[in-house]
């Protein structure tokens, strides 16, 4: 054991017992009587952009018809049947080679309705680095994996908590200087969200 | 031997005489304020999350070496390098091992304010690396040889003006360009580069979970992911109070943290790493450098709870108008003003007297501090420690001596009525006490309130005064 672990341990040996209980997560939080419509309010409010689809086909035409995609020239998809022309990042060797990503797109598999975030992971995504060094960024949702609050989402147990993941609100931004909202930090200049409605 | 820091008054002077500046920088923070009771309000169940927060909080602080443990297990399991350190000198020997042992040259770090108590920029810079800080407020201190302000927005002290002089001298953007689109832009291209150049990415830690082993990382602007995303060499820094129990007390913590440090719902990036990325490798440096004091003591243990989004800051009526750089420490205003004493009471006496006690920043505070009532503890502590001044000690002595002598404070009271009438303005002591420089005294009532009072009181049983 290294030395420094030693002496931390000893000296929290000593730590008087106050034993506070750890409490209940459950409760008694918001919910909503249409959360996929308070979910697209709230994406929107955090400048995001949101279409509806009926279906995955009618989710490919509208991804094709973004005006992100007008002049994009390197797009790259992971998320499944959707037909979009891209590269294969599993094909790709170094995530410094996605320099250039124009656009990609990509799953959620949980959406919340209390503050616009979508749950990402990287089982399906080769180099997580795609979601931040993209210019811009599409994420699908498929209405019926919106919840109302946070709280439901760490208990849905579709999170997967042995991997990389995030949750994405909107596009990066900032407001370092003088309070001015900024959009496009470092992150993705955009981000378009897909809800596909249940059929 | 510890000196004493220049006194925040002092610093506060300098701060206000630019009188534009320091009523804009009020504004500024009292605008993200209304923000967050905006987003606070929006939420019935918010004192509810508030109090699950602290309780959360006050469960892992009072049983830390359970958690830590299985927190290195959990972690150990996933592919990470867990490692301990006792203060700040340990901890950046570790870093600096660790980067060495890579042959890495360019480091880039997103917002920690642990490696800012470290003072790990200057140590790793000294034996030859490059670091770049890659918050935007925090690159645009780093430019101008500071530190940050304010634990949230590190360059919230700075105008765009200022701003665009120092980029168009640092990153050739056009000279007078102050439009602050246009100057993100530019850090943002500059930043890419030192992205993609990058051989180890150095992040802070928002929480630590025991259950899971995973760290969570929270940014707006995603500076954090790109640079452990590119680079295959990610180091964590983290203090030992910023673990917690459950994956799941995330729901509890991520509703409060945005909505309490600059009113949105939640950060656009709060990422999870469990374990290094594919090919890659992560490491997680857990610090002591005198928290396990502070866990260990019973009247200021709930310091520890802090997540450090702010919010005691923006509301603070002494910092908003005497800035982040008038405290002289990493962490400023209201919760820095009892950590810092905490640690080294020598060098930081002034701060817990930098407080209208008006208890704004622990109705804030998402995780329940009492921080008024500590600061107002500490005061005791340093005067039983023999840490302030005479003239501060004889006017409490004077005062306290004052309100248990009921004759005396009446007498007082004439005395004082009469010189008010004789000498008026004259009678503040401006030459004496920095109290009565920035004071109006008012003109004595004709009729004192014992009088009023005794003519006045009910009949039936009212005390005679
Ligand atoms: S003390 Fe409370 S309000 Fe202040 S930064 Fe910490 S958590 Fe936020």
């Amino acid at each position: 054991m290294s030395n420094a672990k030693t002496k931390i341990l000893a000296r929290l040996a000593g730590q008087s017992d106050i034993s506070v209980e750890l409490p209940k997560l459950t409760g008694d939080w918001i919910q909503y009587t249409d959360p996929v419509e308070q979910f697209c309010d709230t994406a929107i409010e955090i400048s995001a952009c949101v279409h509806l689809a009926n279906g995955r086909d009618d989710c490919t035409e509208l991804i094709n018809r973004l005006v992100c995609m007008d002049t994009a020239e390197m797009v790259c998809c992971c998320a499944a049947d959707v037909e979009v022309a891209s590269l294969v990042l599993s094909s790709v060797a170094d995530p410094h080679e996605l320099e250039l990503l124009d656009v990609f797109i990509a799953e959620g598999k949980i959406g919340v309705a209390e503050n616009g975030a979508i749950w990402v992971d990287d089982h399906d995504i080769a180099h997580r680095a795609a979601l931040f060094l993209t210019q811009h960024l599409v994420l699908i949702i498929k209405s019926g994996k919106i919840l109302n609050n946070l709280t439901e989402a760490y208990s849905s147990g579709v999170m997967d908590f042995s991997r990389f993941g995030c949750w994405i609100s909107g596009p990066s931004k900032t407001a370092d200087i003088e309070q001015s909202l900024v959009i496009g930090a470092h992150g993705a200049r955009t981000l378009d969200i897909i809800v596909i409605l249940d059929e | 031997m510890a000196t004493r820091n220049t006194p925040h008054p002092t610093l506060a002077k300098r701060f206000v005489a630019d009188r534009d500046r320091a009523h804009w920088h009020d504004e500024s923070l009292w605008f993200i304020r209304e923000k967050r009771d905006l987003q606070a309000h929006g939420l019935p169940e918010w004192e509810e999350l508030r109090a699950r927060a602290a309780q959360i909080k006050k469960h892992s602080v009072s049983n830390l070496a359970e958690y830590l443990l299985q927190f290195e297990k959990r972690a150990t399991a996933l592919g990470v390098t867990v490692h301990w350190a006792n203060d700040a000198e340990e901890h950046n020997q570790i870093v600096l091992g660790i980067l060495r042992s890579h042959g890495v040259k360019r480091v880039v770090k997103s917002k920690s304010m642990l490696t800012e108590e470290c003072h790990l920029n200057p140590f790793l810079e000294h034996h030859g690396l490059e670091v770049v800080d890659t918050d935007l407020g925090e690159r645009i201190v780093q430019l101008r040889n500071e530190s940050p302000s304010h634990i949230v927005i590190p360059a919230i002290h700075i105008r765009k003006e200022e701003v665009g002089a120092l980029f168009s001298e640092k990153l050739g953007t056009e000279t007078g360009a102050t439009d602050p689109k246009y100057l993100t832009e530019a850090a943002r291209q500059h930043l890419r580069q030192k992205f993609l150049q990058a051989d180890a990415g150095i992040t802070g830690v928002n929480f630590a979970i025991a259950e899971t082993g995973g760290i969570v990382v929270c940014t707006n602007e995603g500076n954090a992911d790109l640079g452990v995303s590119l680079p295959k060499l990610h180091i964590a820094c983290m203090g030992l109070e910023k673990i917690i129990p459950r994956v799941a007390d995330l729901g509890v913590f991520l509703r409060l943290l945005a909505r309490s440090a600059t009113g949105q719902p939640i950060t656009t990036y709060s990422s999870h790493f469990h374990g290094p990325m594919y090919d890659g490798e992560m490491h997680v440096v857990l610090l002591d450098n005198g928290r396990v004091e502070v866990a260990q003591d019973d009247d200021f243990r709930e310091a520890l709870n802090c997540i450090r989004c702010g919010a005691c800051m923006n509301t603070c009526p002494v910092y908003r108008r005497s800035g982040g750089h008038s405290y002289s420490a990493t962490v400023p205003g209201p919760i820095g003003s009892v950590l810092n004493p905490l640690k080294s009471p020598l060098e930081h006496t002034s701060l817990p007297f930098a407080c209208s006690l008006c208890g704004s920043c622990s109705d804030v505070c998402p995780v329940q501090i009492p921080i008024h009532h500590q600061l107002y503890q500490l005061r005791s502590e340093l005067k039983r420690q023999g840490n302030i001044k005479t003239a501060k000690s004889l006017q409490m002595w004077f005062v306290g001596m004052l309100f248990r002598r009921p004759r005396l404070y009446r007498l007082g009271g004439w005395a004082a009525r009469w010189s008010l009438r004789c000498f008026g303005k004259l009678a503040a002591f401006r030459w004496l006490t920095i109290w009565g420089r920035q004071r109006d005294l008012p003109f004595p009532p004709r009729v004192t309130f014992r009088k009023w009072h005794n003519k006045n009181r009910p009949t039936d049983g009212g005390r005679h005064v």
